[in-house]
């Protein structure tokens, strides 16, 4: 991918105040003394757990280990990791749910409603009872950046339960863009340079028409809601809310203030690329770990999600001679290698997650530290996996990995190892939060799911 | 929890505890108390039982159960903007992906619009006002003198068949600004009429399908109005817009009576749009679309790849014939006609098609109606190998309508080592010797092995390993009790006989029908349905007449 260096410029204005920003303008003609750079989230979802016949986590001491094998591609960067052994998505033990129920549970500590729309083919759960903290923090960051998160996918082909990790609130997920390009198009789109030699445009039309367009279409929600009832009214709010984020987003393209940019702030390239063909998976992965390396850096956005595949996808990684969809590897089925294939895949995932942290730690900010410093990113599953305590689907000792320095609120390089008191996940969530600014924060999800013990974290 | 699916006649929908404990309470309709008459009720349309003079559905009034507002699915949004605005490629594969509930992309309640669709709404209409030939809009010649008028007048009429019933006059004072928006900073009269399709593709009165009834007080049951009515019948057998013809009687009140509804019903069913709607349907109960990437290995098939579209082709052509010709579930079990060309006869060791073309031909030895066809046979299990319980558990969900629950979360990973010289039943006999996992898997598996006479590409075999096949089985769950099988062809027949799977069959229809499942308040209105669909002999086509005479289609409670 190419990068554009945009040439300074000054701010556009029209007839109508109304212009293309160009956000880092002020930090690149700024003088004086530097901020100290922003925390980041990144939730990092991959589905139906590890092998855990001593393939997954370390071995060692917890400040002097080794990395096993599925984790060695993460060894640039040991030093920035905190790598666990005994955490436990404790929330979702608490009510029945289906085999892989709990992958509403990853990012929300929250249990799933009872009963629900997936019987039959899903089994008797419904949504998360709860919003993710990707969608928390974005919320409650809201007006800091121009847009409160961003949730991207690859290949994520399943819109159910069991394709969904990002919960906007109780029984509301956020569907996560599969197309690098659709994330170009919300997160970059507006940064392109004007041509030098054309006149400025007094106005700019498109805006005002998408404007005359949203102003009628909100009219036409709040007509239709004075009219339904309460159960379609919920439904309709929820298409309406996203209209309204969708117009705040298009009006901060003339009134965002300028946040602060690292040196390495820059135009992607817009992305081109048939995003569900197996094939492209590799591919669609770079692209979208770009893209949200760029959202931080450009200070777009502070809260992404990076949400992989489903739990019944079809996917085989025929790049890496797989021949078998990843649920029947995870259960040790679907072909007589099927634990090298299975081997394979989850090697694969931590590459890509090397390749991510690589990209963040590339980015150096204002004040001489890396992105992957200012960032805490939170990899996890939602089953324990193979060979795993309660074999298949437990919701004990699930492969949750931190990475990022959290701006400095995480004590990187180490291994903990929780012993027979397991930590509950609920707790790494309430971390991050505080590592995100937000301090006096006493519970994450459920409160009684907290605070379970002390967790070493910083 | 129990759930009450579409309940018939006869017992079907009982779910089971993996601990081999049956909770029945799905399927069979209890005695319901009758709602008392008020002055506002409506006469019920359920005919009472002349066998059961107690029966409780006697005069019992209208039901029509939940009415969630609908959405259009994105196979709808593709079809209406065709026929609205001519647009052929409306951008719908760059939809998010629509949740499958009980088999269908269209469940009302899991229609809500993320951030991520309602952007895609906004680039969709862009797209499709950018192209639409507005020429055809027009109603009237727009010039600077008249633009006033000309202007409202389109307004009028597209907004109209936009929102499928006339626009009220805020509405079209609404729409008019947003013509002029188009037409302002020197835009010309075109622009004004695409910046206008662009608001109207994004309202809510475009994108759903409100049902407001004009007066009753909360709770009384009201027919469902004209306009509403009318789209009903075309999002029914067209999956689109009403045509001029559905408008006409409309405007005119013509689509009150349970008669004017029928006639209209066979109207659309006879149209050519409603082959694509059948075909969808089919497309969505059998995942056709996963088939695409469905790949086997180079060991067992050289040429899967190139086999792949001749089988998806020849799935598609049997249940579209079958359905059309002979319309009933039965057929499409035991069928042993199916659709080839000489490269897919070739494929199976049959004899007849010719050449390149498809056509009808005998099935061959072994083979009877969807279940062995090569593209329903091949969409499970592995590369190498098949896997009897997904096959099982298609057969018990979606052709004897019982719900498998999920495994349960503490479930084993299967242990041990593999036998390379077992075959596929000896492998899986774990699951019926093991406590824990035989009350879920005796429902799926010997249905499955009913089909180990055909390997994971849907060719037949007699042996695996070197060992002989044992296709034989017993279909259980039946209200006439355990029906033995001797191999697939026998399966295939006897589950076409079941009434349980005709009734399931029907069951399907009004999922995909009504976008939802079925209450336990409108049982006496099913028990109803269910009888005239048996009257009919099980004919699929009558059916979807039928199901326009429930007090589901008809009526909707005032909320």
């Amino acid at each position: 991918m190419t990068f554009k260096r945009l040439s300074r410029r000054a701010l556009l204005r029209g007839a109508g105040g109304i212009g293309i920003a160009l956000p880092f303008l002020n930090v690149m003609e700024a003088k004086g003394q530097v901020k100290k750079p922003p925390v980041r989230f990144l939730g990092f979802a991959t589905n139906t757990g590890t092998l855990n016949n001593g393939k997954w986590g370390a071995t060692g001491t917890e400040t002097s280990f080794s990395f096993n094998q599925l984790l060695q591609p993460l060894n640039p960067y040991k030093s920035k990791v905190l790598v666990f052994k005994g955490v436990d998505m404790h929330a979702n033990m608490l009510a029945s749910s289906a085999a892989h129920g709990a992958t509403g549970g990853i990012f929300t500590g929250v249990p799933n409603l009872a009963g629900g729309q997936f019987s039959g083919q899903a089994g008797s759960s419904g949504y998360p009872s709860g919003p993710s903290i990707d969608q928390v923090l974005g919320q409650r960051l809201a007006g800091s950046t121009r847009f409160p998160s961003i949730v991207s996918g690859v290949r994520v082909d399943d819109s159910g339960l069991y394709g969904r990790v990002s919960y906007s609130a109780s029984n509301t997920p956020v569907a996560p863009f599969n197309n690098p390009a659709d994330v170009y198009q919300r997160l970059f789109s507006s940064f392109t340079a004007p041509n030098p030699n054309a006149p400025a445009p007094t106005v700019d039309r498109l805006q005002l028409e998408r404007r005359s367009v949203i102003d009628a279409v909100k009219a036409d929600f709040d007509a239709l809601n004075k009219r339904v009832g309460q159960e379609d009214k919920a439904r309709l709010d929820q298409h309406l809310t996203n209209i309204r984020q969708i117009e705040t987003e298009l009006q901060s393209m003339s009134t965002a203030t300028p946040p602060p940019a690292t040196s390495q702030c820059a135009v992607p390239a817009k992305p081109s690329i048939d995003y569900m063909a197996q094939a492209n998976y590799p591919a669609v992965a770079k692209l979208q770990i770009d893209l949200i390396a760029m959202a931080f850096a450009c200070e777009l956005t502070r809260s992404a999600m990076l949400q992989w595949a489903s739990v019944y996808s079809d996917l085989k990684m025929s790049w890496v001679g797989v021949t078998v969809n990843h649920h029947s590897l995870s259960h040790g089925e679907g072909a007589s290698n099927a634990e090298a294939q299975h081997t394979s895949v989850l090697t694969w995932y931590s590459q890509q997650f090397a390749y991510l942290l690589g990209k963040l730690d590339a980015i150096t900010e204002a004040d001489g530290s890396t992105l992957l410093d200012n960032s805490t990113v939170m990899w996890g599953s939602d089953v324990t996996g193979r060979y795993g305590p309660g074999d298949g689907h437990a919701r004990t000792d699930i492969p949750f990995l931190m990475a990022g320095k959290g701006g400095g609120y995480f004590r990187t390089g180490r291994y903990i190892d929780y012993g027979s008191n397991h930590a509950w996940h609920n707790d790494l969530l309430l971390a991050v939060m505080k590592a995100m600014g937000f301090t006096s924060d006493t519970f994450f999800g459920r409160a009684d799911q907290c605070n379970h013990r002390a967790m070493n974290l910083t | 929890m129990a759930r009450l699916t579409w309940a018939m006649a006869v017992v079907v929908g009982f779910t089971m505890g993996c601990d081999g404990s049956v909770m029945v309470g799905a399927g069979e309709p209890a005695a319901l108390p009758r709602e008392p008459n008020g002055p506002n009720q409506v006469p019920s349309l359920s005919q009472p039982d002349p066998m059961n003079p107690t029966d409780p559905c006697a005069g019992a009034p209208a039901e029509p159960g939940p009415a969630p507002i609908r959405r259009l699915s994105n196979a709808e949004y593709a079809n209406t903007v065709r026929d609205l605005l001519g647009e052929t490629q409306a951008p719908v594969n760059d939809f998010e992906i629509e949740p499958v509930v009980h088999g269908f992309f269209n469940n009302a309640y899991t229609q809500a619009v993320s951030q991520l669709q309602a952007t895609k709404y906004m680039d969709a209409a862009e797209l499709i006002a950018s192209r639409v030939d507005v020429s055809k809009l027009w109603p009237c010649t727009p010039t600077a003198s008249n633009i006033a008028a000309c202007s409202k007048q389109l307004v009028e009429q597209l907004g109209s068949r936009a929102f499928r019933r006339p626009l009220n006059t805020d509405e079209v004072t609404r729409y008019l600004t947003v013509f002029q928006a188009g037409t302002a900073n020197g835009g010309d009269f075109t622009n004004g009429a695409r910046v206008l399709v662009r608001g109207l593709l994004q309202s809510p009165y475009f994108l759903y399908r409100p049902e407001l009834p004009n007066e009753g007080t909360a709770g009384q049951v009201v027919r469902i109005g004209s306009y509403e009515m009318a789209s009903r019948l075309s999002y029914l057998y067209w999956l689109s817009m009403p045509d001029a013809a559905l408008f006409d009687a409309a405007a005119q009140g013509k689509l009150s009576s349970p008669a004017d509804i029928e006639a209209q019903a066979r109207r659309l069913l006879a149209d050519p749009k409603a082959k694509a709607m059948v075909s969808e349907f089919f497309a969505e109960l059998l995942k056709l679309r996963r088939f695409d990437d469905v790949k086997k290995s180079a060991a067992l098939v050289p040429n899967f790849d190139a086999m792949r579209p001749l089988l998806k082709q020849e799935l598609e052509q049997f249940v579209t014939h079958t359905f059309w010709e002979q319309g009933t579930p039965s057929a499409l079990l035991s069928s042993t006609t199916t659709y080839a060309n000489k490269t897919l006869a070739g494929y199976y060791g049959i004899s007849g098609p010719t050449g390149d073309v498809f056509v009808a031909t005998p099935v061959g030895t072994g083979r009877a109606g969807l279940l062995t066809t090569g593209a329903f046979l091949s969409m499970s299990g592995s590369e190498e190998l098949t896997s009897p319980t997904q096959r099982g558990k298609f057969i018990r969900e979606n052709v004897l309508c019982t719900e498998m629950p999920e495994p349960p979360p503490d479930v084993n990973g299967f242990k041990g080592a593999v036998d390379p010289t077992a075959t596929t039943r000896e492998r899986y006999s774990q699951h019926v010797s093991d406590a824990a996992c035989a009350g879920c898997h005796t429902l799926m598996d010997p249905l499955g092995f009913g089909l180990e006479g055909f390997d994971a590409a849907g060719r037949r075999r007699t042996t695996e390993n070197g060992k002989p096949v044992n296709a034989s089985g017993s279909i259980t769950g039946l209200a006439q009790g355990p029906v033995a099988f001797v191999d697939g062809f026998d399966m295939a027949n006897k589950l076409g006989s079941a009434p349980e799977a005709s009734a399931c069959f029907g069951r399907h229809w009004a999922h995909f029908a009504f976008g939802r499942s079925a209450t336990p308040a409108e049982a006496c209105s099913l028990q109803s349905l269910d009888r005239r669909f048996a009257a009919s002999g099980y004919d699929m086509r009558e059916l979807l007449v039928l199901l326009t005479q429930t007090d589901a289609f008809q009526y909707q409670r005032v909320q």
